[in-house]
């Protein structure tokens, strides 16, 4: 198991390497000059070389990478060109946002998924099953953008019963943003801003919930439906157990572990920053900065929340394979 | 359900919120309505919770305490702080700490609020040599930096030194508004504790002027010195409230000083929130959950003005937009073809259309409000598509194509398919390069845009500001193909006019100068238009595009 968890962390440095190079690459081409930004109607020849220098931009492109890439495997990812600021600094401040975000839509996702997935499973063929189908199909093809903003129009602008954007009111005189909001209410008993918390996540968790619940409801029931024709269902059925422990107990749990891989995954690409969910309510998470970052050619923020990023993807899915080992005591990691 | 059911539960819905309507009196109304009991409960309960944190007065009883324990302003502006060093002054070299900066820091010296008149700040007062090559201020006792360091000479030397002196250990080439808050200076020296000698290079008149602008403004050097590159976490200057904290992009948070020399500001706390989109702003504001929304979207300025529970700030801002030709680049080598796309453009058109009427159409350079200001310049190529036909037959020319560089942010993309398309009436075909700013501004900088579409904000308030800038010198020559030595001659003596009416006269000439070199055409003046709750009071639009709020309150 040790051996297992070295060999995969020895090979998520090649990938992670990888990442930052398409990263490097890829801003580069896209062309666009941080100094020119900083600058603005000011920008001319002189003052432009000159600031170039100053941020270390006329160095070779090759350069640039190697010492992003030397400092980066001493934990220091630069300095951001808009703030000054570490570029740790930066990207920390927005992972609570991001994470509590990640995980709000990943429990109404999961929630809405495995139930109506169960069901459809059950009741194969009913108008449950196709409306399930139909549900499905709409959250995996309706864009967020579009959701976000009927939400918000419906809601927010002509209900006015949820919050348009932000994570919290500030005139509650709250904790500052770069904190987890919610779980941060909770310990200090703080029940307006908990529940005030809690009605600003809940349009941009639903908006992002239709997907992973689209996914995990369609995985769910093909992975029951399949559990239900084993025979051990069958012979579970001829002891005369009830339907609920047939279903509950032995096809479901079986059921479930591909289901866990999807979550798993689902969860890592959340936490990778909705960027568009994160622009249309101003959630101020990974996913914004990263989108801010991008558009200012901001290039040590966008290498750096990337690279994170990656790292957090490459260890959420190896936690992943690991919980198969511990839900399924056939697989055996190692020699 | 009809239509009109549907309004009638609308009604109920807005009743049950402003709770002027009980939960069993809703409940009773929606069943009339033909609602499921389950259905119109769920309403309800939504609907209740909902008013919690309904901003429209805070009727939740919670809220309403928490309101009552401080005083709080949120702002919402488009465009996000990411620098808190006024020196360095972030993104898009320019103007997002602008909003922001004077409740923070102050100057020696400060623009009297919505004018573009000085006034002495940090500076109690100043004196001018008679050559006009030293100016002594003498600056302001008992002022004290939020991190408690006393204000003296000394502090301000240090300050100001790290934008100009090579030799000082604050010095970074990183400062890009050295070269325009600091025009002309050769030293700065504490000749007493508190006062502070400005020798000159040339005796300009600018230099109270330029010391309002904010990279100007003075943050302690004791807060720059420990923190360095993490300033902006810390930061620290000597305006009515102080940084609580800061994540950029996101949200900043300033309270109150209450050693603020000018007198505790009416405010406990400030919050500054980054609302991107413009509609989203205006629903916020609408909704309650921001009290002001700058940069309104132009055509929301009705929506706003007739909302009972809002008020409308608008007018002028120091901006003046422009397309800009290279007469080194053909076609626009050739004069008529220069006179012929200032005949063609119809700027009515684009503040109909764009700005929904609030700008000024374009005259000279100089924008409504500053010195030499002169509408009658719009005179000097009106709208006249007939003569752009008739240029260009006279030069010869039958085909005219050229590439436009534009910005894709904002209105830019409005306008530059309104020019396309006014240009095309006369035979002319604009070939819109749109770019974001990333690209946009390197691409001015290799001065090889045949035309381009650009804006230029207002420094400091005076016309030598873009007069100066575009119009003289390197930058003239490589961006417009322009060197005219009587321009540029003319410009550089009125720097050091100190007669306000003389220096009046000559950038009327110089204006004149430059529409019949057809440089550009000036297309006009954008205004801006804040909104604000009703209960927002004292909050004046500054045409310097920075939001003072030392003087505003709620009620």
């Amino acid at each position: 198991m040790v051996g297992y968890i070295a060999r995969r962390i020895a090979l998520a440095v090649p990938v992670l390497v990888g990442i930052s190079l398409i990263v490097f690459v890829m801003l580069h081409a896209a062309g666009g000059d941080p100094a020119a930004i900083r600058l603005g109607q000011h920008a001319d020849p002189v003052s432009l070389a000159s600031m170039r220098h100053a941020m270390g931009l006329d160095r070779p492109l090759a350069v640039q990478y190697l010492d992003f890439l030397r400092h980066a495997v001493t934990g220091d990812l630069g300095r951001s060109y808009r703030s000054n600021a570490p570029v740790t600094t930066d990207v920390m401040a927005r992972f609570p946002a991001t994470i509590e975000l990640a995980i709000a839509a990943i429990l109404i996702g999961a929630a809405v998924g495995l139930i109506a997935g169960t069901i459809a499973a059950v009741r194969r063929r009913s108008w449950f099953d196709y409306a399930s189908t139909f549900g499905a199909l709409l959250g995996v093809s309706i864009p967020t953008f579009w959701l976000g903003i009927i939400l918000i129009i419906a809601f927010s602008i002509r209900l006015h019963w949820l919050p348009i954007s932000g994570r919290y009111d500030p005139r509650l005189g709250v904790s500052p943003s770069d904190h987890f909001v919610i779980a941060d209410a909770l310990v200090h008993r703080n029940w307006p801003v908990f529940k005030d918390a809690l009605r600003h996540i809940l349009l941009p968790a639903v908006t992002l919930a239709g997907w992973p619940a689209a996914i995990i409801a369609r995985m769910t029931r093909a992975s029951l439906m399949e559990a239900m024709d084993q025979d051990y269902i069958r012979t579970a059925r001829a002891k005369g157990l009830r339907e609920r422990v047939v279903v509950g107990r032995h096809a479901f749990r079986n059921a479930l572990i591909p289901v866990l891989t999807v979550i798993g995954l689902e969860l890592g690409g959340l936490l990778g920053g909705a960027v568009v969910t994160e622009t249309v309510f101003a959630w101020p998470g990974v996913g914004k900065l990263t989108a801010d970052a991008i558009a200012a050619r901001d290039y040590q923020v966008t290498q750096g929340a990337v690279l994170l990023l990656g790292v957090v993807f490459v260890g959420l899915n190896l936690l992943v394979d690991l919980a198969y080992a511990v839900l399924d005591p056939r697989i055996r990691y190692g020699s | 359900m009809s239509s009109s059911d549907a309004s009638s539960l609308d009604r109920l819905v807005d009743e049950l919120n402003a709770g002027r309507l009980g939960r069993r009196d809703f409940l009773m109304g929606a069943a009339k309505l033909g609602l499921s009991a389950s259905l119109a409960g769920a309403i309800a309960a939504a609907g209740r919770q909902g008013a919690g944190a309904s901003p429209n007065g805070g009727r939740s009883p919670v809220s309403a305490r928490l309101q009552n324990g401080g005083k709080t302003l949120v702002v919402a502006f488009p465009q996000s702080t990411t620098q808190l060093d006024p020196g360095l002054a972030g993104n898009s070299g320019y103007g997002d700490i602008i909003p922001v900066n004077e409740n923070l820091y102050e100057g020696l010296t400060r623009y009297k609020n919505g004018t573009a008149e000085i006034e002495p700040a940090l500076a109690e007062s100043w004196a001018i040599s008679k050559d006009g090559l030293t100016w002594v201020f003498t600056i302001r006792s008992g002022v004290t930096f939020h991190d408690g360091t006393p204000l003296d000479a000394k502090a301000v030397e240090t300050v100001f030194n790290r934008q100009l002196d090579p030799n000082s250990p604050l010095y970074s080439s990183q400062f890009g508004y050295a070269s325009i808050v600091f025009a002309e200076f050769a030293s700065v020296k504490a000749t007493g504790n508190l006062e502070l000698t400005v020798t000159l290079k040339r005796p300009i008149t600018l230099v109270a002027a330029n010391l309002a602008v904010f990279a100007a403004t003075i943050p302690s050097p004791t807060a720059l010195t420990t923190y360095k590159n993490d300033y902006s976490s810390h930061a620290a200057g000597t305006g009515p409230f102080k940084l609580d904290h800061w994540t950029k992009d996101v949200e900043l948070v300033y309270v109150a000083n209450d050693k603020y020399w000018g007198g505790r500001p009416k405010l406990d706390r400030v919050v500054w929130q980054t609302i991107a989109t413009d509609s989203l702003r205006l629903s916020s504001l609408q909704q309650g959950s921001i009290d002001v929304a700058n940069q309104l979207d132009l055509k929301d300025v009705g929506t706003v003005s007739k909302d009972s529970a809002l008020q409308l700030i608008a007018g002028d801002f120091w901006n003046v937009q422009f397309l800009a030709f290279n007469q080194s680049i053909a076609p626009f080598d050739k004069p008529e073809v220069r006179q012929a796309v200032e005949h063609a453009i119809n700027k009515q058109n684009i503040a109909d259309a764009v700005f929904y009427g609030q700008y000024t159409l374009g005259a000279g350079p100089v924008a409504p409000g500053l010195l030499a200001y002169d509408p009658t310049l719009a005179n000097v190529y009106p709208h006249d598509p007939a003569k752009a036909k008739s240029l260009l037959s006279a030069a010869g020319v039958s085909k005219v194509s050229f590439d436009l560089y534009n910005r894709t942010t904002a209105t830019w993309p409005l306008i530059g398919q309104l020019i396309q398309a006014d240009l095309a009436d006369v035979g002319i075909t604009a070939n819109l390069v749109s770019l974001e700013d990333a690209q946009f501004f390197p691409q001015l900088a290799t001065g090889k845009s045949a035309a381009f579409l650009n804006d230029w904000t207002w420094d400091n308030g005076d016309p030598d500001n873009i007069l100066n800038a575009l119009y003289v010198g390197e930058r003239a020559k490589s961006r417009l193909g322009y060197a005219n030595q009587q321009v540029a001659d003319m410009i550089t003596a009125a720097e050091i006019e100190p007669d306000q009416n003389k220096r009046k006269a000559v950038y009327l000439q110089v204006q004149q100068q430059l529409l019949a070199d057809s440089v550009s055409v000036f297309l006009g003046y954008p205004k801006r238009a804040l909104g604000a709750a009703k209960k927002v009071q004292g909050l004046v639009l500054s045409p310097i595009g920075n939001i003072v709020l030392r003087e505003v309150s709620v009620s």
